[in-house]
């Protein structure tokens, strides 16, 4: 393993692979940044490209492109609420609203330091325990993902800082949408009118783009020329010592859920961000700081979808699966250069396999030297009068919406979601968890599904399966902690007289 | 000045003369539509191609993307484009053949002009290494005694779902199939025990075979796979069941004959170009080329033949 490691630092070290490392990581920072164009795409596009490399150089160069967009992806969440993928919807959450009273500067720098930490802790946890996690994340059949995103979304509906029951209906909302489509199990056609636009169901990337990016920018234009429209004063570009102190805890413990989430199938890295945000505001000092720009709760995501983005390598290193369309174009890197990535990688490939790995602690590295300066830019971006500004993110949402998939129809989603997310706005609605249930509810149908055809239809199988039984303990336990939590709040409220229930995205 | 003026009107007149009647085919770059995700299989492969092919056409071959609905959106975007050789397609027996059987699309296999195919791979059964069965005799003979507790993992109505179907019917037994999302988390599936065995192309498992965590049980082609010598093919075992998924270009129909005489002439040169082939050999993808003619033949006779299996699935 030592002798594996000092080889794989040998092969990143060559100046050429430095060189396509900075490359990717580059082009990864650049295209988180882009909202709606994503990991996939940049990947795709780059593979001709690196037909005549050598084939660790080319591994090197498009892993970079994968966690270069995990930093990329916090930067237009922060700054004007438009998530760059469906992993940073929840860096919006506290990320704008921080950026609103004028730290987004702490805000991006708390976002690329725990980034980085994760990344790198990350690159560790698959260097040293690579095969037995696998192990690990093959115990996860249907029962277990069941109960997990069951677990997930009650989490979820605990999430926003408003009434829970309008979470909840947000949540059903966003669940219905995920029931669009052809039905995973037998092929039956729901809602779908028979446009086969409709047959893979509503892509998360438009509608999160709508609620989010859109709705707000229809608010911020609306409210134009009122006195509400406050141009917060930039005061630091970096974190505070105790933006530090509040944060450290919050990055550790994102990336060990991050990475641990990373290791299963399916959208993991946003499973991850819900999961580390909810633990923050459950565990925070100041829990009323949540919703109104609280640092921990960017810190905490923020890391938990890189350590992801690194948990994700293990399944793709050590078992050749793909476990999300991320993973999926680079495992399509390796095939192209006659590599397959699987339980025999390690021993055919040694060079390979450990030198996209040493690449990656220098890749990170690398990021923060160059996010850490580029705050500085971006926070300017603020500063452009929103005349130009909102016409600019419009247009960026609507390039990022076709780009998805070449298609027309995305862009009228989004345009459709704009108007949903102005619409939910000013009716005191968050829109997280329409979003957020959208890409968990078709992973559940099938998951629990496939469990129950599994079991020939007797539900004893969630209880009597270890894991699958935990987390819908851990679920149940969640709902009476918080019931219990909810008469003890509304005694204080009534005496603290606080008005604003629900009104989060309104404010 | 006169006899200057006289050379610049001449010269105007023969430009303005009619040019050739119609100019050489391709005059512009040519788009071939892939109707799934960027960096699947059937992407891969249409970038290989597309590179030999702009090299012998003399013009770019572009892939552009057109995903979803199991490639639906890009197979009617591509019957729908104009038949003029300029918008081509990396079509495959799913989206063209089986598409239009399990979901209500407005084309049929044979709404495209076929220009040849480029690849088929071999469908392998495996099983968890610690499965007791070593051939399909011994899964059936297990499988009488336990109807319906035996376990698959495939996409849906794919054809591996369906070359399944076809074996477990010849065989007179009865096998459960447990849907997946693709051929990833089938894989996982099996890998992690949760069902019982995988039906998929050989080189998407066959690191996972040699390393010893599945077992292939039988191929279902008509001979052995050469990256597989050892897995004996469903024939050979009693069980006269073939299911090879294959992957193509297709052009719309009524596309100009002279144009996918071009075309079909370019894909003879492709598939032997030296450097698709090195190429394809590097992804583990078996070339088996076929002419248009056959190619488009083989559309019909998968056409009639699969559309009972999946009617029967209901």
């Amino acid at each position: 393993m030592l002798e594996g490691i000092g080889q794989g630092f040998a092969v990143a070290l060559e100046w050429q692979n430095l060189l396509y490392c900075f490359a990717g990581v580059l082009l990864g920072t650049v295209l988180g940044v882009l909202p709606g164009i994503g990991p996939v795409a940049g990947i795709a596009l780059l593979l001709p490209a690196t037909y005549g490399l050598h084939p660790a150089s080319a591994i090197i160069m498009m892993a970079g492109i994968f966690y270069g967009t995990m930093y990329g992806g916090s930067t237009t969440s922060i700054l004007i609420n438009v998530p760059g993928e469906a992993s940073s919807v929840i860096t919006c959450l506290e990320g704008y609203q921080m950026a609103r009273r004028g730290r987004a500067g702490p805000a991006l720098g708390i976002a690329a330091i725990g980034s980085f930490i994760a990344g790198t802790i990350g690159v560790v946890g698959l260097m040293l325990a690579a095969p037995p996690l696998a192990r690990l994340a093959l115990a996860f059949g249907p029962p277990e993902y069941s109960a997990l995103i069951v677990f997930g979304l009650v989490v979820l509906a605990f999430l926003s800082s408003g009434s829970t029951l309008r979470a909840l209906a947000m949540g059903a909302f966003g669940l219905l949408l995920g029931t669009i489509g052809l039905e995973p199990i037998s092929g039956f056609a729901r809602f779908t009118f028979g446009v086969p636009e409709l047959f893979d169901g509503i892509g998360f990337i438009p509608v999160a783009m709508g609620l989010f990016g859109l709705g707000e920018i229809l608010d911020k234009a609306a409210r134009a020329g009122s006195a509400e429209v406050v141009r917060a004063r930039l005061t630091h570009l970096l974190p505070s010592r105790s933006d530090w102190a509040r944060s450290w805890r919050a990055i550790l413990r994102g990336t060990g859920i991050g990475f641990l989430c990373g290791l299963l199938p399916g959208p993991n890295a946003v499973i991850a961000s819900i999961v580390s945000y909810g633990t923050e505001k459950r565990l925070a000092r100041h829990p009323e700081e949540f919703g109104r720009g609280a640092i921990e709760g960017v810190a905490g995501p923020e890391s938990a979808n890189n350590a992801a983005a690194a948990g994700a390598l293990v399944p793709l290193f050590t078992l050749g699966l793909p476990s999300s369309p991320p993973t999926a174009v680079l495992l399509a890197g390796f095939l192209i250069h006659g590599l397959t990535p699987g339980p025999l990688l390690m021993q055919q490939r040694p060079d390979v396999f450990w030198g996209v790995l040493a690449s990656m602690y220098i890749g990170n590295a690398m990021l923060l030297v160059l996010n850490l300066p580029l705050i500085g830019v971006f926070v300017r971006i603020l500063r452009i009068p929103d005349v130009y500004l909102l016409p600019a993110v419009v247009l960026f949402c609507m390039v990022g919406a076709y780009s998805v998939g070449n298609s027309l129809a995305d862009v009228w989603v989004m345009v459709l979601f704009g108007l949903v997310g102005f619409a939910c706005r000013r009716g005191g609605f968050d829109t997280a968890p329409v979003v957020l249930a959208l890409v968990l509810g078709p992973v559940l149908e099938t998951a629990l599904r496939q469990a129950l055809i599994l079991s020939d239809g007797s539900p004893a199988i969630f209880v009597t399966r270890p894991i699958a039984a935990a987390f819908l303990a851990a679920a149940a336990a969640l709902i009476v902690w918080n019931l219990v939590a909810v008469r003890r709040g509304r005694m204080a409220r009534t005496l603290a007289a606080d008005p604003t229930g629900g009104a989060r995205c309104s404010d | 000045m006169l006899r200057l003026i006289a050379i610049l009107l001449l010269t105007a007149l023969a430009a303005a003369a009619p040019a050739p009647a119609r100019a050489q085919y391709p005059t512009k770059p040519v788009e071939l539509v892939v109707p799934f995700p960027a960096g699947g299989r059937t992407d891969i492969i249409a970038r290989q191609w597309a590179a030999a092919a702009g090299k012998h056409l003399g013009q770019q071959v572009v892939v552009v993307q057109k995903v979803g609905g199991g490639g639906a959106v890009g197979s009617i975007h591509v019957m729908n484009a104009p038949a003029d050789g300029y918008i081509l397609m990396a079509t495959t027996i799913g989206n063209q053949v089986l598409r239009p059987i399990s979901a209500t699309v407005p084309y049929r296999y044979d709404s495209f002009a076929p220009i040849g195919q480029i690849s088929a791979a071999t469908l392998v059964l495996a099983a968890k290494s610690d499965r007791p069965w070593k051939t399909l005799s011994e899964l059936v003979a297990d499988a009488r005694k336990r109807p319906g507790a035996i376990t698959f993992g495939t996409p849906l109505k794919l054809l591996p779902h369906l070359t399944v179907a076809r074996f477990a019917r010849a065989a007179g037994v009865d096998l459960k199939h447990v849907p997946q999302t693709g051929d990833g988390p089938a894989i996982t599936a099996t890998l992690g025990g949760h069902v019982d065995m995988v039906v998929t192309s050989v080189g998407t498992i066959l690191s996972h075979i040699k390393a010893g965590n599945l077992r292939p049980l039988g191929v279902f082609s008509e001979a052995r796979d050469p990256a597989l010598p050892e897995a004996a093919t469903a024939g050979e075992q009693g069980f006269a069941v073939v299911g090879e998924p294959w992957t193509g270009i297709a052009a719309p129909k009524g596309t100009p004959a002279e144009v996918l005489a071009r075309l079909r002439s370019v894909f003879e040169l492709t598939i032997k170009d030296p450097e698709f082939v090195a190429g394809m050999e590097k992804l583990g993808e078996r070339i088996v080329p076929m002419r248009a003619d056959r190619f488009g033949a083989r559309w019909a006779q998968d056409f009639e033949g699969l559309e009972p299996v999946v009617k029967a699935l209901k």
